[in-house]
C-alpha cells in the first residue's frame, strides 16, 4: 500500500490520503488540492449580512459550458455591488 | 455589577488577518475571538464539540488581550443553543484570560422540545415584558454556566417594528437591567436599523443605561435590495465613527473598541484599509470619556424592571414569536395571524435571502468540488432549485462540516446522475467525515483522482478518461 504523510490537520485530526494498490501512484496534487480548497467548517461568525462565499463560486465558475472566470477583486466588487 | 478594565482597540480575529497582527502588533490592543467558528463537532461521545488543533494556543500566544465573543448560543429568547457549547465556552474564557465575555440579545433556535431546529440567523426576540423576562433568565443562564463578567449585544432587525412591542433600546435595556449586565454597543447594527426604518440612533441611546456599555463594535455593511445590512464587509462608515465619539463622551465604562470584518472581506480592504480602521479607533479611543471625570457622568435612569410592565395586547408570547419566525426564516410554511403578519412584512424576504446565502456558502466551504461539479454540468438555475429543495425539507446546521454531510446524504437520495458526481461527493464526505470523527473510508474512482480533482479545483469540466482507482481516507487524533 503506498502510504503518505498526514497531508494536513483539520478539526483536531490528521486526514491521510493513501492508494491501496498503485504504490507508484503521485498522491500529492491530490493532497494539495484538498489542503488548499477545503473552507471554515465551524459555526457561522457574527453577521448579519450576505455571505459572500456562494457568490465567489458563481463568479468561478459563470457556465456550463465550462467558460471559467478566475476570481478577482473586480469579481468580488461585482458580488459585493460596488460600482454599479 | 463589574466594571471592566479599559482595554483599547481591536478586531474580531479571523486565521487571515495574521499576517496584518504579526506586522502590525502595536496598532491593535484586543483581539476577540468567537469561538465557534473554530469548532467542529466530534462525531461520537455525545457529539461535544472540539476546537481546531492548535487553535488556543496560536491565540494565546499572541500578546494582545483576547475576548471572548459568543456566536452560538444567543441569549435574546427562550431557549440558549446547544448545551454542550457551554464547558468548551467556559474553559476558552479562562484559557484566555477574557476579562468578561459576550453572546447576542437575538435567538436562533426554534421549535418543540423534541424538535428543535436551528435558525442559521440572529433573529430579533420578542420585544414585550414577557420577552424581557424570558431574555433575562436566558441571559443569567448563560452568564452563570460562562463564570465571567457577562455582556449582551445588540442586534439587527430587518423587520418592521410593531405597535405592540418595547422600543429596541428599551428592550435592550430593560434586559440588561432585569440580568444586571453589561451591553455590548454595536454602533453599526443600531445605525443599519435607523436606516431601515426602525428606532432613530439619538432615541436609542436616550433609552440605553449608557454606564452599563462595556465595549463598541464598529462595522461596514452594504446594500441590498433597498436595505441597509449589517454585512462585516467595508470599512466603517463616518456616519459611524461620528456616533460612536458621541457615544464615547458618555460611555464612563467602556473598556474596548472593535472592528468587525468577516474573513472573506479581508484580502480585499488589504493591510491598508485595515489599518486605516484600526487608527480611526485608535483616534476614537483617545478621545473617550475618561471615567474618572465627573463632569460628564450619564444619568442613571430608574430601573425599567421596576415599572408596571405593559400589557401585551396581542397574546403572543416568546415562544410562539420564535416558533413562528424561525420557521419563515427557514422557509417553512407556517399559518395563523402572527405568520400572515410576518409575511406581509418585506423585511422577512431579506431574512430569507441572507439565510440561503448563509447555507450556500456553508455548501461551497465543506463541499467546494461537488458544488463545482454542479455548477458546472447543470448550470447555477439548477443547482439552486437543488440546494432550495433540500433547505425545504431539512433545517440548518451550525457547522458548516454538518450541513454538507446532511447535503451529500440529500444529493444521494436524489440520484442525480451527472458525470462524476458519485467519485467526488464520495471523496469530499470521507474527507468530511475524517476530519470530524476519524472514520476510515475507502473511495472508489472510475476516472484518475489526480485530473478529476485538479481539474475541479481549477474551475473546469474534468475529461472522462475512465480508470478505476481507489483511495482511502483516513483521521488520526492529534489534538
Amino acid at each position: 500500500m503506498a502510504d503518505v504523510t498526514p497531508n494536513f490537520e483539520l478539526n483536531n485530526r490528521a486526514v491521510t490520503v493513501r492508494l491501496p494498490r498503485d504504490a507508484a501512484y503521485d498522491l500529492k496534487k491530490i493532497q494539495t488540492i484538498q489542503r488548499t480548497i477545503l473552507g471554515q467548517l465551524g459555526h457561522l461568525g457574527c453577521c448579519s449580512g450576505f455571505d459572500i462565499r456562494w457568490d465567489y463560486e458563481t463568479e468561478f465558475i459563470v457556465s456550463k459550458a465550462g467558460k471559467v472566470n478566475h476570481l478577482g477583486p473586480q469579481a468580488v466588487d461585482k458580488a459585493l455591488g460596488a460600482g454599479a | 455589577m463589574a466594571t471592566p478594565p479599559a482595554l483599547g482597540i481591536g478586531l474580531t480575529y479571523h486565521p487571515p488577518l495574521e499576517p496584518f497582527l504579526e506586522s502590525h502588533s502595536d496598532l491593535v490592543d484586543v483581539l476577540e475571538i468567537e469561538p465557534q467558528t473554530l469548532w467542529m463537532p466530534a462525531a461520537g461521545d455525545g457529539k461535544r464539540f472540539t476546537t481546531a488543533a492548535g487553535a488556543m494556543e496560536r491565540l494565546a500566544a499572541f500578546p494582545q488581550t483576547k475576548l471572548v465573543h459568543s456566536v452560538g448560543t444567543p441569549v435574546g429568547g427562550s431557549r440558549l443553543g446547544d448545551s454542550r457549547q457551554f464547558p468548551l465556552l467556559r474553559e476558552t474564557i479562562a484559557r484566555l484570560g477574557s476579562p468578561w465575555c459576550s453572546e447576542h440579545l437575538s435567538f436562533s433556535v426554534a421549535g418543540s422540545r423534541d424538535e428543535p431546529f436551528f435558525a442559521s440567523f440572529m433573529l430579533p426576540p420578542r420585544q414585550t415584558q414577557a420577552g424581557v423576562e424570558r431574555a433575562a433568565t436566558s441571559v443569567k443562564q448563560l452568564s452563570h454556566e460562562l463564570g465571567a463578567p457577562f455582556a449582551i449585544e445588540t442586534g439587527v432587525s430587518y423587520l418592521r417594528p410593531r405597535p405592540e412591542e418595547m422600543r429596541d433600546g428599551e428592550f435592550v435595556a430593560a434586559v440588561a437591567e432585569a440580568a444586571d449586565c453589561g451591553v455590548l454597543l454595536d454602533v453599526h447594527n443600531i445605525w443599519t436599523n435607523e436606516q431601515n426604518g426602525r428606532q432613530s440612533v439619538r432615541s436609542y441611546l436616550a433609552d440605553l443605561p449608557l454606564e452599563r456599555v462595556w465595549e463598541l463594535h464598529l462595522a461596514g455593511g452594504q446594500e441590498h435590495a433597498g436595505y441597509w445590512l449589517d454585512a462585516h464587509s467595508e470599512g466603517i462608515p463616518e456616519a459611524v465613527l461620528s456616533i460612536a465619539a458621541k457615544v464615547l463622551r458618555r460611555t464612563p465604562n467602556v473598556g474596548a473598541l472593535i472592528f468587525e470584518l468577516m474573513p472573506e472581506h479581508i484580502a480585499r480592504l488589504g493591510d491598508d484599509g485595515i489599518r486605516r480602521q484600526a487608527e480611526a479607533l485608535h483616534r476614537l479611543w483617545d478621545t473617550r470619556h475618561r471615567r474618572r471625570t465627573n463632569n460628564a457622568a450619564p444619568r442613571v435612569k430608574p430601573a425599567l424592571a421596576d415599572r408596571t410592565p405593559e400589557p401585551d395586547p396581542t397574546g403572543i408570547d416568546p415562544r410562539s414569536w420564535e416558533d413562528t419566525l424561525g420557521a419563515l426564516a427557514i422557509g417553512r410554511d407556517v399559518e395563523g395571524r402572527l405568520a400572515e403578519e410576518l409575511e406581509a412584512d418585506p423585511g422577512l424576504e431579506i431574512v430569507r435571502d441572507l439565510v440561503s446565502v448563509a447555507r450556500a456558502g456553508m455548501l461551497t466551504a465543506s463541499l467546494k468540488l461537488t458544488m463545482r461539479l454542479l455548477l458546472l454540468q447543470l448550470g447555477e438555475q439548477r443547482v439552486r432549485e437543488i440546494m432550495e429543495a433540500f433547505w425545504k425539507q431539512t433545517a440548518p446546521e451550525p457547522f458548516a462540516g454538518d450541513e454538507g454531510l446532511a447535503f451529500a446524504d440529500y444529493l444521494h437520495s436524489r440520484e442525480l446522475a451527472p458525470p462524476h458526481l458519485e467519485d467526488v461527493l464520495s471523496f469530499e464526505v470521507a474527507v468530511l467525515r475524517a476530519a470530524i470523527s476519524g472514520e476510515t473510508t475507502r473511495v472508489h474512482f472510475h476516472a484518475d483522482p489526480g485530473e478529476l480533482l485538479g481539474a475541479l479545483a481549477e474551475g473546469r469540466l474534468p475529461t472522462s478518461t475512465r480508470h478505476e482507482y481507489d483511495l482511502e481516507i483516513s483521521g488520526k487524533s492529534v489534538g
